[in-house]
């Protein structure tokens, strides 16, 4: 058995040797045979194998059968890509980059949508604006569908508001911020999401497992930093225009202006409206919330390359309103009172961020930055007779140094931050005001030393007026192997936070629950600062599957809370807050494929099996509304591209697991059944300039029979809006258009 | 805490040192060339920073002139089968490099 394998062995070595042979061929400028390419660089595609051209543009290559593409790149000439014709001498001529019009060029090497990290010790997933452009709508809490490490719950029953999750945790654990400023905190937990419209996002970093010291002890679970479309780089003109079948109209204008080669600003205007009332499972209250919202950034970017010096201001007002509930319900008229259950909610917002940079132009390896933010929020509103209004101001201060120690090879940065946060709380009439302030200082140093090896190990000290004073350590390893063909991570970090309780909770008030909180008005509500720890490790394998290539990904993570705020939904008409008594956890495996099936369709498939406990007053529990698994799977597909214009298609598959439902009033504890949201979009780009996009989202139609328990009785004790796990709206079809000058 | 401040305090003395920036010519083709390049010059005591550009055949050097100099970077470069700064590498050390980085220029070949 052995020996025959021997022999085979043997025989595919020979033949591999004998199959080698050479491929010679000549480069020159296109349309000028006399001009050869001296220095020209020729190697096989997926391979170390290259050469150059000699002085007459020459160059003689071996080839083996597995070297199927050779690539001819020249500086200030087009890349060139060749496949057949190596039996005999080839003759390559090149077209020079300038007058090479957009029109022609062919899409020779396509940018991988999702992007993982390869050399950074962090496991970073990049998504970038081809990716995102595959969300059906409309703004950042729609953008994670087609990304596997993001999963999207649903909020509640009224105001169609979704819920971004990580690792097994809610957005809160999760540290969101708007290019490196913190700005999803504090009040903004659960709208804040839907004030960042999807056009202005250039791109997303998701960090799974512990963050960054330098942005600060919050991040639990993992990170998201979004980078908005930057005044210098924009379009002079872009148009979005959105229409879905259940109302929902949007409309985005962005112009930039660039007033000198180092100064740029920018505008950009975001409006949405919903003014049709749907209610398809007719349990007379609205499917989704009659809305309208207004949002205007505008930014200046200044760049100086030859001084060093960089800049940003942005300066972002927002304005956004919801009316929720039963159908006949009119605020002008039934406000408060009991004949119709409603409910609005205001929120404005105004944002201010000021970033600088210098780096000595003599010495690229050390930087100063400084970064400003001041914001204002507030949220004025009632969900029945329950009212919550919010005030809510931030500020930021962030001081950071980067240098090396020795070499470049070992890199650290430094800095201070300083932060303000004050919340002025009316919940159900009772007055409730919060300041709270920190001042940190950070130290986090990186070994880039190795191909096959880094690491960044980062603590932080902190000074919070009401935590107290503390230290965060993390850490992150990177081991590579084979080539960089497998990729270890591990990770280890912990963090910190105060939670906000009836912000980041406030679903509960679209109920008749009754609150239950020991000292309210006390610091942190009379509650304990949430403390956890995040260990991870992850798993990347490059392989060849049936002469594909597949990205195989193993993640598997683990948060172990030591002190946690434990919202208790257990008693069918109560809900509590109070701190952990016993063990709390969350865990995560995910298994992902990611391939390229043909050059021109990319496939995704992961599967995630989650165990997320903790321990309430009656005891060790599975968190509500927390799936067991979930299934995913995406394919992509996209035309040649010809004269700009290009046909793109992709389908999404999610598979979402059994997830527990809380006792309520006339239902025992149950698991809710497994369901599968299957969605779809097209595109046709008909030039560089102008598409056109449509789509259907839960083209199975799910829908969650009792979204509204007791809907025929809201004001009775059994009403109880906020445990939805499927969405209330059923299918739902949209169309769009792209103008980008 | 202690070895925080002990940190800061020697990258603080790692700035005052004294500092040269130049540039040499250095000889490759690929980015397994840049990898080699770049270690080959930062593993030279003394060297800050390193950065090697395909496009432009610079190497950007940044280094303390106490401690080394110019020419001992394009020594170490060159040992590693890099021309630099017209020190040649040994025939034995340049055929050892990779298809990719055999920067000479390739002979006609005669079918």
């Amino acid at each position: 058995m052995l020996k025959s394998y021997l022999l085979l062995l043997l025989i595919s070595t020979i033949s591999a040797a004998t199959a080698q042979h050479l491929v010679t061929g000549n480069v020159y400028e296109q349309g000028n045979t006399n001009q050869p390419l001296a220095g020209a660089s020729v190697y096989w595609e997926g391979s170390s194998i290259g050469t150059v051209t000699n002085d007459n543009g020459f160059f003689s290559i071996p080839h083996m059968p597995e070297n199927k593409v050779l690539i001819v790149s020249y500086l200030g000439f087009e890349t060139a890509k060749i496949s057949t014709g190596f039996h005999q001498a080839l003759r390559i001529a090149l077209v020079p980059a300038d007058d090479a019009s957009l029109d022609e060029v062919t899409v020779t090497q396509k940018r991988k949508p999702l992007q993982r990290a390869i050399f950074t010790p962090r496991n970073v997933t990049t998504i970038g604006s081809d990716e995102l452009l595959k969300a059906a709508c409309c703004n950042l809490s729609e953008s994670f569908e087609t990304n596997p490490s993001i999963d999207v719950n649903y909020a509640d029953a009224l105001t169609g508001t979704k819920q971004i999750q990580m690792l097994g945790l809610t957005s809160p654990y999760i540290l969101f911020t708007q290019e490196n400023i913190p700005n999803l905190r504090g009040s903004n937990q659960t709208f804040g999401l839907t004030f960042t419209p999807g056009t202005w996002v250039e791109s997303i970093q998701i960090t799974k497992g512990a963050g960054t010291v330098t942005s600060g002890y919050e991040s639990i679970s993992g990170q998201i930093n979004t980078e908005l479309v930057k005044p210098l780089t924009a379009p002079p003109l872009f148009i979005n225009g959105y229409q879905s079948v259940n109302g929902r109209t949007e409309l985005n204008i962005q112009g930039k202006h660039d007033l000198s080669s180092k100064w740029a600003t920018s505008l950009f205007v975001h409006a949405n409206k919903r003014s049709k009332r749907t209610d398809r499972n007719k349990d007379g209250f609205l499917d989704l919330p009659l809305s309208e919202q207004l949002n205007v950034l505008n930014r200046w970017q200044y760049i100086d390359a030859e001084k060093g010096w960089v800049g940003f201001a942005s300066i972002n007002v927002l304005s956004d309103t919801k009316q929720i509930g039963q159908l006949a319900f009119d605020p002008s008229q039934h406000k408060f009172g009991t004949q119709f259950w409603g409910g609005v909610l205001d929120n404005n917002k105004w944002s201010f961020a000021l970033k600088t940079g210098y780096v000595d132009p003599n010495i690229p390896y050390r930087s100063l930055g400084f970064q400003s933010a001041i914001s204002r929020h507030k949220q004025v509103g009632y969900f029945g007779n329950n009212t919550y209004d919010v005030r809510y101001s931030s500020y930021f201060h962030h001081l950071v140094y980067q240098s090396i120690l020795g070499n470049t090879l070992h890199k650290f940065k430094t800095g201070l931050q300083y932060m303000v946060d004050r919340y002025d709380e009316n919940i159900l009439g009772t007055q409730i005001n919060r300041n709270e302030t920190n001042v940190g200082g950070f130290f986090e140093y990186t070994y880039v030393g190795q191909e096959h090896f880094n690491a960044i190990l980062g603590v932080r000290v902190d000074r919070h007026n009401t935590i107290g004073t503390f230290f965060t350590p993390r850490a992150h390893i990177r081991y590579a192997l084979f080539d960089n063909k497998t990729i270890l991570r591990f990770s280890a970090g912990a963090g910190r936070r105060v939670s906000s309780i009836f912000a980041e909770n406030q679903r509960f008030l679209g109920s008749q629950r009754t609150l239950s909180i020991a000292q309210p008005t006390k610091d942190m509500y009379g509650l304990l600062p949430e403390r956890a720890w995040n260990y991870g490790f992850s798993w990347i394998q490059k392989a060849t599957l049936f002469t594909k290539k597949v990205d195989l990904v193993l993640d598997a993570y683990r948060t172990q809370f030591t002190n946690r705020v434990v919202v208790d939904w257990e008693t069918p008409g109560a809900i509590s807050f109070y701190n952990l008594n016993g063990k709390s956890y969350a865990q995560s495996i995910q298994l992902l494929a990611s391939t390229a099936l043909t050059e021109r369709i990319d496939f995704r498939f992961a599967y995630k099996k989650y165990d997320i406990e903790t321990t309430y007053k009656s005891g060790l529990k599975r968190v509500p509304l927390q799936p067991k698994s979930r299934w995913f799977a995406f394919v992509g597909y996209g035309s040649q591209l010809k004269g700009g214009k290009q046909w793109r298609a992709d389908a999404t598959l999610h598979r979402v697991g059994p997830q527990r439902r809380v006792a309520s009033f006339t239902s025992p504890e149950k698991y809710a059944d497994p369901f599968s949201l299957l969605s779809t979009q097209f595109t046709r780009q008909f030039s560089s300039v102008f598409s056109i996009y449509a789509g259907a989202e839960n083209i199975l139609d799910v829908k969650q029979a009792d979204a509204v328990l007791s809907s025929d009785n809201p004001f009775g004790a059994a009403f109880d809006t906020s445990q939805l796990y499927a969405p209330v709206f059923g299918r739902m079809l949209y169309a769009g258009f792209r103008f980008n000058l | 805490m202690k070895i925080y401040l002990f940190l800061i305090l020697f990258a603080s003395v790692t700035v005052v040192a004294q500092t040269e920036k130049t540039t040499l010519e250095v000889l490759g083709n690929c980015d397994m060339c840049k990898a080699r390049i770049e270690k080959a010059a930062l593993k030279t005591k003394g060297v800050k920073y390193a950065v090697w550009q395909p496009e432009t055949q610079q190497l950007a050097l940044i280094f303390n002139s106490k401690k080394t100099s110019s020419q001992d970077v394009a020594k170490n470069i060159a040992a590693v089968g890099h021309e630099a700064n017209g020190i040649t590498a040994t025939e034995a050390i340049y055929d050892s490099l990779p298809m990719c980085c055999q920067y000479k220029s390739v002979e006609p070949h005669v079918p």
